[in-house]
Parts: structure tokens; sequence; C-alpha cells
């Protein structure tokens, strides 16, 4: 791991438990010998209020690369999350997440999470990356806001 | 041999095989109408030419660069942002014309070329105590990139984030914001300009992909030379008499400008294309590309699909197809289900592959085999020539005769090799099939013939049959150009065709 990478991590890691927003959670996971991995983390997002996600709180997954922050962390969902911008493999479909569009090396951890958040309730028929969500969403209406309060039900805080 | 000037090859049913007819009406067979002359020592038809240059990425630089200026004179922008404006544009010059003379404003916002106002130019300054936004790193002492956005980082993070980015085909932004960073800018991080030239280079990829028409690489591992050339209308003629471009580079790698493929003749592109593509099955590795990607329908890039919807976008040219039937995007409202798929073509094509094909891969990697041996045994000519001139006296010039007699066995293999291409894909019970295998015994024989003379150790020995070199090396000369013949006349006359396997 460079240096590079580790310090931004722990000076992210900082900020996070200086302040973060309300309802959020991310930390680093254990290795297993016991000591922290800074480039794996776990985090959750809740939905918003007042949303079909509301009182969901859905994990997160990121990775750090070894060149982060000149590339942005891999962030997924649970394999088969149920949302338009999610691959079946639970990769989200972010363009501030890609380094070929909006990613910068700037981003912190709690804008990206935010950004997530935001994707949750507001996704981009334009770019679908699962077929029965976009299909729902685009269709059936109905059926896609069945689907999402179900999932939210799951993922209850 | 007699010479071959003026004469016409006319394939007569009662023999079998080729006559040479004194002025018979060949040419009415090319939609030209031109009289095709053939001559001694050289291809067949070879009396049009594909005018190109040879470049070397210097010098291509250079000719991208006065494009550029020859954009930048009209827009009127510096250099530095044309340069940014064409990467992002794929370096497609139309394009970006058109759309700046419209909206130019937009354009440059895109580019990440609107500079704040009134700000303090960006630049490096060394700072004291100082933490880095983007690593969280102390320093005592740093040098500092500031950009009129006010966004900064330590000039380790921007060396490390420019490198990490070089690859990319749009130029570089600041760490926070749109704004784009410039050549200059990446002279200033580095204190030399070898790193925006590096950026450049890699950029040309993106040029001579969208300039692919009239650049080539040149596909010999390493060399990095490209050939230029705008001669289109010969290219096309060329193209439409199954004649094969072939260009040759600085350093004298001989290839097909069309497929940039080894010169194949007396294979055309599209067969030689489709070939290689086979051949290429026997190995799993490209057997898994041809598997899992399909070529770009516009640019002919292998792509992957690996999740999403239908709705492709090339990385290499940015044109917007649909995965299921290679169609355009914009005619498409669903993107899962594809209301075009029955135009598709059938490929139950691939699915056996019959024993004409499996005979011509065995003769085409025989000949494939013996014409490494013939390379190496190229390699070894000079010093033979070498050994000539001292042992016997013989002056350099005289012993020439050598490296001749080489280069025309080298050229024999290819045609021999790339005729069994055409033999499999040739109606067998066509008559014009038997006199194709005939042609391609005949100059087996001479080919194998002249080998065994180049062979010969003894210098002495060689000097005695200096004659029989000449003759064997015009016999090889003559049966190319019969076997080139035949093989054309296949290919116009539709006998030989991809279908018919």
């Amino acid at each position: 791991m460079s240096s590079l990478c580790l310090q931004r991590l722990q000076e992210e890691r900082k900020k996070w438990r200086k302040d973060h927003p309300y309802g959020f959670f991310a930390k680093p996971t254990k290795k297993v010998d016991g000591s922290m991995n800074l480039q794996k983390w776990e985090a959750g997002i809740p939905g918003r209020d007042g949303t079909l996600w509301k009182n969901g709180l859905y994990p997160l997954t990121i990775e750090y690369p070894d060149d982060y922050p000149s590339k942005p962390p891999k962030v997924k969902f649970p394999a088969g999350f149920y949302h338009p911008n999610v691959y079946p493999s639970g990769t989200i479909c972010l363009s501030i997440l890609n380094e070929d569009q909006d990613w910068r090396p700037a981003i912190t951890l709690k804008q990206l999470l935010l950004g997530v958040q935001d994707l949750l309730d507001s996704p981009n028929p334009n770019s679908p990356a699962q077929e029965p969500a976009w299909r729902a969403f685009s269709k059936n209406i109905k059926e896609y806001e069945k689907k999402v309060s179900d999932q939210a039900l799951r993922y209850t805080k | 041999m007699t010479s071959l000037d003026d004469y016409n090859f006319e394939f007569s049913e009662d023999d079998e095989c080729y006559q040479l007819v004194d002025g018979s009406d060949y040419e009415s067979d090319y939609s030209t109408g031109k009289e095709l002359i053939i001559e001694e020592n050289v291809h067949a038809n070879d009396e049009i030419h594909l005018r190109y240059k040879s470049l070397s990425t210097d010098e291509l630089y250079d000719d991208v660069m006065e494009r550029v200026e020859f954009v930048r004179t009209i827009t009127q922008l510096s250099t530095d942002s044309m340069i940014i404006l064409l990467r992002l544009y794929g370096w497609n010059e139309e394009m970006l014309l058109e759309n700046y003379t419209e909206n130019p404003e937009e354009i440059l916002e895109k580019g990440g070329l609107i500079v704040p106002e009134h700000c303090e130019k960006r630049g490096l300054r060394d700072e004291q105590n100082y933490t880095c936004p983007i690593c969280c790193d102390d320093y005592e002492f740093i040098s500092v990139f500031r950009m009129e956005c006010g966004h900064e980082a330590c000039i380790n993070c921007y060396r490390t984030y420019l490198t990490s980015t070089l690859k990319k085909p749009k130029a570089p932004t600041c760490m926070s914001c749109n704004l784009s960073i410039t050549s200059g800018d990446i002279d200033q991080i580095f204190g030399n300009t070898e790193f925006s030239k590096k950026h450049m280079f890699l950029s040309f990829e993106t040029f001579i992909n969208k300039h692919s028409k009239n650049y080539k690489w040149c596909p010999y591992t390493g060399c990095g030379n490209i050939i230029y050339s705008n001669n289109e209308s010969t290219l096309n003629e060329m193209l439409k008499r199954h004649m094969i471009p072939e260009v040759a580079c600085n350093n004298k790698h001989a290839f097909c400008f069309h497929c940039s493929t080894e010169v194949h003749s007396p294979s055309d592109c599209k067969i030689a294309q489709y070939w290689i593509d086979k051949v290429r099955d026997e190995s799993t590795n490209l057997n898994w590309i041809l598997n899992n990607t399909k070529p770009c329908p516009f640019c002919g890039t292998s792509i992957e699909k690996n999740g999403g919807c239908n709705h492709m976008a090339c990385q290499s040219c940015q044109s917007e197809f649909c995965w299921i039937c290679d169609g355009k995007w914009s005619i498409h409202t669903d993107n899962y289900v594809c209301k075009f798929q029955n135009e598709k073509k059938d490929s139950t094509m691939n699915k056996s592959i019959s024993k004409r094909f499996t005979d011509g891969y065995k003769m085409f990697i025989v000949h494939e085999n013996s014409s490494d041996l013939d390379l190496k045994l190229a390699g070894t000519i000079e010093s033979k020539i070498f050994t000539l001139q001292k042992e016997l006296g013989i002056s350099w010039i005289e012993g020439q005769f050598l490296s001749e007699s080489i280069k025309i066995l080298l050229h024999g293999r290819s045609v021999l090799k790339w005729s069994y291409v055409i033999g499999v894909f040739c109606d067998p019970s066509h008559n014009l099939t038997h006199i194709l295998e005939q042609n391609q015994t005949m100059l087996s024989n001479a080919v194998e013939s002249l080998s065994l003379k180049i062979q010969i150790k003894d210098p002495k020995a060689i000097i005695k049959c200096k004659a029989e070199f000449h003759d064997a090396s015009s016999l090889v000369n003559g049966r190319i150009i019969a076997l080139e013949r035949c093989c054309q006349e296949l290919l116009i006359k539709g006998i030989c065709k991809l279908e018919s396997i």
C-alpha cells in the first residue's frame, strides 16, 4: 500500500469520526490478525425520510485501490440489490465513482456516501445497470414501489 | 525466362492450364477496362500504386501539431486549449469546429477551459508547514500547485495523479473540479517537457483510431512507425480489384495498409481477415475474445459486455450501438429488448470446420514454418556473401544475387501460404480451382528447388551454380505471377468467396 493512500485514509477516518451525517456509519474492516484494514470499509446508508427507502439501513462495502485517491474506491451493495443503477453484482453505477467520468481525488467519504444516498431515491433511467429494477421503474411503477418497500423492510435499522 | 510483357493469361478448359495468349481481351473482366501489364519481377497489376509516407512518432507529433495549428487559427484559442478540446473530441476536428462555432461557451465549459476571472493565476509556489488536502500529509517545506479555482494540492499528489491519468484520452482536470490541466501546467509540475509529450503520444492512439483511414501504426511489435496515406481513391480501386495495398515503414516492415496485417497477397483483405480470425481460433486466448467480445460495428475494436443493458458505447470511437443487432442506438427505444434482432445475419457459418478448412490450415502452417526457417537462413546470407568476398575475391555487388534470391524465396513462400487460404474458400468443383492447385504445386516445386540452392554452404559450389540461382529465382517469380493472376481471377469471378465455407 502506498503511503499516500494510507495517510489519506487515516485522515478520512479521523474526519468521519469527528463529523458524519446522521444515521450513516462507516468503519474500516479488521484483518485476520485483528489489525485494522484501512483499504476495506463497511458502511451503512439510511434511506431518506419521506421516500420509499425510509427505515432501511443499506449495507455497503468500500474498497480503496492502492492508487487511491488518484483512482476512485469500489463501492458495492450486496449482490442482487434492487435498484436500477446497481449491477447484479452489487456494483454501483454512479458518475462520481467512475474515474473516466466525475471522480476527483478531492471527493471525500462523506460526499461519496451522500451521493449514493441521493441515488437511492433518484435513479437515473438513462444508464440502467440491471434489468428487473429498471424495467419496473420505467414500465410498472407500482411493482417497483412494492419491491423497494419490501427491500426496505429486509434492511430495517 | 521469357519476358511476360504484354502477355495475358487465359484459362482454357481443354488442357486445364494457363496459356500465354497474345493479345487476348482479358482486361474486359475489369471494371476499369484498363490494360493490365505484367512485368517481370513485378507483381501483377502493379501499375497502380498507393502513395504513402512513413512517419516516426516525432514526425507524427509535428504533423499533429500542424493540424492543431490549423484548427487553432479558426478558433483563435491557445494551442494548449486547442489540444484539450481536440482530445475531448477524440481528434474529430470537423465535429469540434461545427459544435464550437455553434456554441463556443458550451464547448469551453465542457473542456474545463472557463477560467474564473480576477483570480490568482495558476502555478506552483513554495509553502511552509503545509497540510495537503489530498494526501493529508504534513510538510515542512513543499511545492504546491494551485489552480484559478482555488483548489490546490502538493506537487507529490499532482505527480501521482497525472501519472495515473496518463492513459486517459481526455485531458486531466483539477483534483476537485472540472478545470482542465494544460500541457504547460504538466511541464511546470514535472519540471520538464517529457511528460506532457508522453501525454500527447498516448493520445495519438485516439488520434490514429479516429483517422484510421489515413494513418496506420506499423503492426510489427515495438516498431512504433506510422504510415500516412491520403490516397483513398487508389486504395478503393485496389480493394475493388482484390489487390493488396502493400506499404513498408522506415524499418522496412511490409504490411497491408487496409487491414494492418502481414502482406497477404494473393488473398484479398476480406478473406485474409476472416482467415486470421479463424486461425486465431486455434489459440485459446483469442478464442475467448471471439466468443466473449464482438467487434464494434463502427470501428472494429473488440468489446466485452460484462453487464448492464444493450445500450453499448464504444470507448474507442464513442459510437453508440445495440449489443443485439449491432445497429445504431438512436433507433432503439427499449434498453433490454431489441426489435431489430431478426435483421441480424445468421451465424451458423462457424458451426462446422470442414475438411477443406483443416487441409488448407495444415498447408498454411507448413509454409509458415518453412518461411520461419527461411528467415533464419536469410540471417546468414550476409556472412555468406562476406565469405564469398574473402575466399574467392568476389565483389560485394556480385554477391548480391544471393540476397535477391532469398527475397524472392520469402515472397514465394508468402504467396504460396496465402494461396492456400484462397483454396479453402473456392468452389471445389470448379475447373479454375483445379488450376489453382496445379499452380500451387508448380510454385511449391520452384520454391523448394530455390530453397535447396540457397542452403548450399560451399562458397565454390555457390559461385559455380550462380546461373542456376538466377534461373531458379526467375522461375519462382514467374510462378508467383501466374498463381497471383489465378487467385485474382477466382476472386473476381466470385468462385472464391467467404460464403462457400
